[in-house]
């Protein structure tokens, strides 16, 4: 038994000890009804003016990044494997060029807290320039071709009506120095206190979390839900665009299941695409799968609280296949 | 390796340390917004770019910043921040006298401080075009905006120990004190440590989260974010701070003191010093530890629940990842 000044300092020393890189939270906040509308649709339309655009990044994708949106968030859009021949349009189309006039840009929505504000603040969807002082983070931090950002369009499929990915473009790349397998990926979600918070009010939502690293995870699904009527996703205009189907994430070894019934979205013109819209339940395929938030689970699970604290609710974007049964 | 009762106890005390950090930035948060701090370092920041006060009341009046001002706030309010694209777009028209509401006094760049007319200059001879003129203007500015997020948050961790200084004399927050009710207390212990879970599980959130409602709510595209509020501590967090804190046990030393020898000269000057004496170790542990900031808290109290759970009996239920 440990006399009552030992544990003292043996607490003591147990809290001082305590100073290692601790990670920082920061604040996203989004508008109810915008959350709404993009709870189940694969993709969003926006026009963006681009300030920047970022040499090859690690992954072979091309960035360009907007402090001023439709969407009233800083952003990113990112061209996947936009250093490849096949992607030369859409390069020269998202370049800020001379006029700085605003481009159509379409593509995945992504939620994600990947380069937020350094040391923790708060960032919010803001359509008027009318912020209160609490968002000040989104005007100032990063570089105009990476700002601090937790939205994105990525990939984009469209810019000024000039396609981007298909599937030629919708591939794999040796050169991707950037994927993570399922096993490590999932392992970081549930493991690094990747807490996500969630404040609700009448008409806005405020996610709460630390930075999350990955763009890329290459992973095993077996399909447990196949896609339906009801399942696909449509644009502004009402064409269908893509859809997504109900997948375990399974490891490669030991057929854990890693992530269980996680929503895997697809877009039409893509070899993924082709794949989970033929995939009877039961079906296995590997795909290249890029994380996002799950709005949908998001306004389910907070709905008629003001706050609640969930596990990272994840779901992906099918953005190359890598295997097929 | 440590027994459980000391994880609890590193446990109770990195939730507490929680909390009253919490304390300190909702705090630090209406002080700083009572006072408009961000916007009177952002405009002393654009002062210091632009070198000339004449130049810096013109640039707040042209509508593309003036509008940016918060419209619920009385007098003459400030902008918190302003994009680098409204700034861009205001100098330039200053010194163009394009745009509305610049001809009334329309400043000549000699008139600025030396290294900013000298930078504006080159800006505009080495631009091919308005545009990108602007973009230099924002880069330009953008560099400033750095050095003002520095200034506000070197006052913030100055001010942070100012109030930590204050919530600790304020409510005897003494760390040794705390830490041996929570070694010598195991009812106390448990709840404490409950309540630590309910945070992480449930309200969790290392800073205020804050509530916000929308303009024109109901529209998926237009309106503005307004603060109505922000989660902080919930009423049993606060009972429980109630319950561990403040002068109660010593004011009772300072009664019994009075009764046993009334009339004695200095006796509460006396009180005090034996009181500081015996607290003065443990407060200082307070404010160093509430300097540290509830992030770090928050994710200490992270890592110690994740030992705790690591090491808990089979049959406990273990919290599920999506």
């Amino acid at each position: 038994m440990l006399k009552t000044s030992r544990a003292v300092a043996v607490i003591l020393t147990i809290l001082a000890s305590s100073v290692w890189c601790a990670g920082v939270a920061s604040n996203l906040v989004l508008k109810k009804a915008w959350a709404e509308k993009y709870r189940n649709r694969l993709s969003i339309e926006a026009k963006v003016t681009i300030l920047h655009v970022s040499a090859k990044e690690q992954d072979a994708d091309i960035h360009g990044g907007s402090r001023k949106n439709q969407i009233g968030l800083p952003m990113v859009a990112e061209i996947l494997n936009g250093t490849q021949p096949t992607q030369k349009a859409t390069r020269t189309a998202i370049g800020p060029g001379q006029d700085g006039a605003e481009k159509t840009i379409y593509g995945a929505w992504r939620l994600w807290f990947e380069h937020p504000p350094h040391g923790g603040g708060t960032q919010c969807q803001d359509f008027g320039n009318q912020s209160p002082a609490l968002c000040s983070s989104q005007a100032l931090g990063g570089s105009d071709s990476n700002p601090d950002h937790s939205f994105e369009i990525h990939p984009v499929f469209a810019i000024n009506q000039v396609p981007s990915v298909g599937k030629s473009s919708m591939v794999l790349l040796p050169d991707n120095k950037g994927v993570k397998d399922s096993a490590k990926a999932f392992q970081d979600y549930g493991n690094k206190n990747q807490i996500l918070t969630i404040a609700r009010s009448g008409s806005g939502i405020t996610l709460n979390s630390k930075m999350i690293g990955d763009n890329y995870v290459r992973m095993r699904i077996r399909i447990t839900k196949a896609k339906s009527s009801a399942t696909t996703t449509k644009r502004d205009d009402g064409s269908i665009d893509g859809g997504w189907v109900l997948a375990d994430v399974i490891s490669d070894d030991d057929d854990r299941v890693l992530a269980a019934g996680a929503r895997i979205f697809y877009f039409l013109d893509s070899a993924p695409g082709d794949a989970l819209q033929k995939s009877a339940a039961g079906t296995e395929l590997e795909i290249l799968g890029m994380p996002r938030l799950n709005l949908d689970t998001i306004l389910r699970v907070s709905e008629g609280k003001d706050a609640v604290a969930v596990p990272l609710p994840i779901e992906f974007v099918a953005v190359a296949l890598t295997s097929t049964p | 390796m440590f027994g459980l009762p000391v994880l609890d106890v590193a446990i109770g005390m990195a939730f507490l340390y929680l909390l009253f950090a919490l304390m300190c930035t909702t705090l630090n948060e209406i002080i700083a917004s009572a006072f408009d701090r961000r916007a009177k370092m952002l405009r002393r920041g654009i002062r210091s770019l632009v070198g000339s006060e004449q130049l810096v009341d013109a640039l707040y009046r042209h509508p593309a910043i003036a509008s940016l001002a918060p419209i619920e706030k009385r007098g003459d309010p400030l902008p918190s921040y302003i994009p680098a694209s409204r700034f861009a777009q205001a100098i330039t028209d200053q010194f163009t006298g394009a745009g509305p509401g610049t001809n009334a006094t329309k400043p000549e760049i000699d008139t600025l401080r030396d290294e900013a007319a000298k930078q504006l200059k080159t800006m505009m001879e080495r631009s091919r075009d308005p545009e990108e003129l602007n973009k230099k203007i924002e880069d330009w500015y953008e560099q400033t905006m750095d050095r003002v997020t520095g200034w506000y948050k070197r006052y913030v961790q100055r001010q942070t120990y100012a109030l930590a200084i204050v919530l600790v004399l304020w409510l005897n927050l003494d760390s040794i004190h705390l830490i041996q009710r929570l070694w010598s207390d195991s009812a106390l212990r448990a709840t404490v440590v409950e309540a630590a879970k309910t945070r992480i599980q449930e309200s969790g959130g290392a800073e205020p989260i804050p509530v916000v409602e929308y303009t024109e709510g109901d529209k998926p595209d237009s309106g503005h974010p307004v603060q109505t509020g922000s989660v902080t501590l919930t009423d049993r967090e606060k009972e429980l701070l109630t319950s561990l804190t403040g002068w109660q046990s010593d004011l009772l030393r300072l009664n019994a003191e009075r009764q046993l020898r009334p009339g004695e000269k200095w006796q509460r000057l006396r009180w005090f010093g034996g009181v500081a004496k015996v607290h003065l170790l443990g407060w200082i542990l307070t404010v160093l530890a509430l300097s540290m900031g509830a992030p770090f808290w928050f994710d200490t109290l992270n890592r110690f629940m994740n030992l705790r759970n690591a090491g808990r009996a089979p049959d406990e239920p273990r919290s599920k990842t999506a």
